[in-house]
């Protein structure tokens, strides 16, 4: 195992600098058909390699390096000699940053809520709406059902009326 | 074969299902296996057939130049004032979704195979006049065909829903049926203004699609108040029955009930092709004789897309039933075209075209892929089901080829309209809006980025708990089992279909895929692969068409952000002016060839 990995060092130390020395990466990657390639070449400095940037980046994995060295190297690395090196920061990183709990208390837990609050909607109001669209002609059907009441004194009553309200608006029309 | 005229082909394209629905009544007395394997014949030639009209298509010289191909005209009511002429053809738009309407009914066919023993006659007739309805539809070169072919997909859906579907069947047949019913009607009152208008400018009266379009360039409908908002009125009209149809959110709850409630084979077609005939009219006749309608309401609907993806989406994510959770994914993604499309932008509305392509396949394959679980297992409640991946290995993985090709993932055909629709969609935001919508615009950009991680959080979490993890075995069916997220089919009420005859899950509980649901998916996985691989030949026919439809909806959307610009051009405003001409800075698009923006 510790073969390939020391085959393996020797490309990835010399790597960045082989690529960004000969700008042969971004070369390669800037004939790329971009959405954003004109944004991108209207800045100052669109090829620049930002050394301030890659020293940070060096230095914290640097440092990151040397205390693990210092808690690791010419002790056993078990476990209680870890804790008590890591100390106070020992339940932080064994919780894994707490990330997983924040990220569900903020993200997972609120869109989960949504999208109850959503489905709720969708059934109770959207839809509520709909049908309550589709009972509109029902309720007139059963308001205009009323007069089919099958009784024919009913339905002599309702003719003499027509014909009383046609003589009516007849007389009318033709006195004026 | 080169005399054998494309027109007549069409024709016969579309008469074959109708042809073999009758062969299939006919020989209905012989019992299920005959009418099936009639049904797959039919489906089988028809498919053969169509693929070979879309690859003439493809080949001619009238496709090359933007024409119409396999064009046939029958006067129907032609004197005096009238010219009105029934009228069939194919051009760019309509080539896919053509080629598609005949894939999917194989599959439909397919799937139906086994689940389908009541009444089998009725089932497949009422499947072939769908599909034959659906091939009208897209092939349709006048108002009339078009409203006809369009009411005719609704009827076999009303029986094949209301019949052989599920539990709350007749309610769900019944709600689909009136929903989309009204809305159509009103869409057919806006196209008949348009055919009105059309005549008193011209001085006649002719239903064709091609001569309206021109009729409305030459004489757009008023947007005005002294015209009385004609243009918009009759946008709406159109809205109304295109919108039901898509679904557009918040029209959209005919869906669920219908897809959850419809056997597999309606689900397939009714996913896979009937909601793309809402956008299709909305490309065919809002666009392009209502440009200025269009551009006013462009930010609008680009906003309802936005909502309707993640609104979908949420509401996806608390289904308990896999069969709704994919119905709202449907709903979800149909936002996404709807969004690309309107935003109106070259680069979005192919996306949107093409996408309507994918969902399609997609769409098709998840449903079908449930039904095929339901017919195992007999519940589609995702607490009830677990660890299929051991049990049917090859159904998980096409399950989950369809699952990440409906996520877009890089590779299937998901991504390439997706991405289309996004970049296009940035493109708008950023440099095509006046300043003051820029904002609105990004953030409904951005929301909807949002909704392909929600896409994949609901998709996958259904598949992980329907296929992996310990296996889950609903409770036994049997006089005394019930099922606990579904709704009891123990009462065969007459019609519905029996699952009696269980072919499946041998003694070692295995239950892979049948030849005929391989058969009904093979094809389906090809294209999503196909197409996620090599888009460009399914993006070129449609551009064209897509081009022309879009202008004049596009230029007067321009018009309106520069007008809102106080009158004052700004660089902007050039971007957006030039974007026709291609003199100038050409915008990016995958069928023209690619440029890059370099300074």
């Amino acid at each position: 195992m510790t073969l390939p990995l020391v085959i393996l060092a020797v490309p990835s130390a010399l790597v960045g600098w082989l690529l960004f020395s000969t700008n042969w990466l971004s070369h390669f990657l800037s004939a790329t058909p971009s959405l954003t390639a004109p944004a991108v070449a209207s800045t100052a400095t669109p090829h620049m390699f930002h050394m301030n940037l890659a020293i940070q980046g060096t230095l914290a994995a640097a440092i990151g390096i040397v205390i693990a060295a210092i808690g690791h190297l010419g002790r056993r690395s078990d476990g209680p000699q870890m804790e008590r090196f890591l100390g106070p920061l020992q339940t932080l990183f064994a919780n894994k940053f707490y990330f997983d709990p924040i990220y569900s208390a903020l993200v997972v837990r609120p869109l989960e809520g949504l999208a109850l609050v959503a489905a709720m909607f969708d059934r109770y109001v959207v839809d509520g709406i709909v049908d309550a669209i589709a009972g509109i002609p029902v309720a007139l059907g059963g308001i205009v059902r009323r007069s089919q009441s099958g009784l024919l004194q009913r339905y002599a009553l309702a003719g003499v009326m027509g014909v009383l309200a046609i003589v009516v608006l007849l007389a009318w029309q033709l006195r004026g | 074969m080169n005399g054998f005229s494309p027109a007549t082909h069409l024709l016969l394209v579309i008469a074959t299902p109708l042809i073999g629905a009758v062969v299939a009544w006919v020989l209905g007395g012989r019992g299920l296996s005959a009418v099936r394997q009639s049904a797959a014949m039919t489906a089988v030639i028809t498919l053969m057939n169509a693929g070979w009209l879309v690859l003439r298509y493809l080949q001619s010289p009238e496709a090359a130049a933007g024409e119409p191909y396999a064009v046939s005209s029958a006067p129907w009511l032609v004197g005096g004032i009238f010219d009105v002429r029934l009228s069939l053809g194919l051009d760019g738009l309509s080539i896919w979704l053509f080629g598609l309407s005949a894939l999917l009914s194989l599959t439909a066919v397919l799937v139906s195979w086994n689940p389908i023993r009541e009444k089998p006659v009725g089932f497949y007739v009422l499947l072939l006049l769908l599909e034959a309805a659906m091939l009208g539809v897209f092939a349709a070169r006048d108002v009339i065909l078009f409203y006809v072919f369009f009411e005719f997909t609704l009827v076999p859906l009303f029986f094949l829903i209301g019949i052989w579907g599920h539990d709350e069947r007749r309610r769900a047949a019944v709600k689909f049926f009136i929903y989309t019913l009204a809305g159509s009607v009103l869409a057919f009152l806006g196209l008949l203004t348009i055919v009105l208008w059309n005549a008193s400018h011209t001085g006649t009266v002719t239903f064709d699609i091609a001569s309206l379009t021109a009729g409305t360039a030459a004489h757009p409908l008023p947007m005005s108040r002294e015209g009385g908002w004609l243009q918009m009125i009759v946008f709406l009209a159109l809205f109304a029955g295109f919108a039901v149809k898509v679904p557009i959110v918040p029209f959209h709850t005919w869906l669920p009930l219908a897809h959850v409630e419809a056997p597999t084979g309606g689900s397939v077609d009714l996913a896979g092709v009937l909601l793309k005939i809402g956008i299709y009219g909305f490309l065919r006749f809002s666009l392009p004789m209502l440009p200025d309608a269009t551009a006013a309401a462009a930010p609008w609907l680009f906003g309802l897309g936005v909502v309707g993806i993640l609104y979908g989406a949420l509401v996806a994510l608390v289904q308990t039933d896999l069969k709704r959770l994919i119905a709202y994914s449907s709903v979800s993604h149909m936002g996404y075209i709807v969004m690309g499309l309107f935003a109106l932008e070259p680069v979005a509305v192919e996306g949107a075209n093409l996408q309507l392509i994918n969902h399609g396949l997609s769409a098709a394959g998840l449903f079908a892929l449930v039904g095929m679980i339901y017919e195992r297992f007999h519940t589609r409640s995702i607490a009830n089901l677990g660890g299929i991946a051991t049990k049917a290995p090859w159904l998980t993985v096409l399950f989950m080829l369809f699952t990440f090709s409906s996520i877009g993932l890089p590779g299937l055909n998901g991504f390439v309209g997706e991405f289309l629709i996004l970049a296009g969609s940035f493109q708008r935001a950023w440099a095509g809006v006046a300043p003051s919508l820029r904002t609105p615009y990004l953030i409904m950009a951005v929301s909807a980025v949002a909704g392909v991680v929600l896409g994949a959080w609901y998709m996958l979490w259904a598949v992980e708990r329907v296929f992996f993890g310990g296996s889950r075995e609903p409770p036994r069916q049997g006089a005394t089992g019930h099922d606990h997220g579904h709704a009891a089919h123990g009462h065969n009420t007459h019609g519905q279909n029996t699952h009696g005859h269980d072919t499946h899950g041998g003694s070692d509980g295995r239950c892979d895929l049948e030849w005929y649901e391989v058969a009904a998916l093979a094809p389906l996985a090809v294209f999503v692969l196909w197409i996620g691989l090599t888009p460009a030949p399914f993006l070129a026919p449609p551009a064209a068409m897509l081009r022309a439809n879009t202008r004049s909806a596009t230029t007067a959307f321009a018009e309106r952000m520069r007008t809102e610009e106080d009158l004052a051009p700004s660089p902007e405003a050039a971007h957006v002016v030039d974007r026709d001409q291609p003199a100038s800075r050409k915008p990016f698009t995958l069928t023209s060839e690619l440029t890059l923006d370099r300074p």
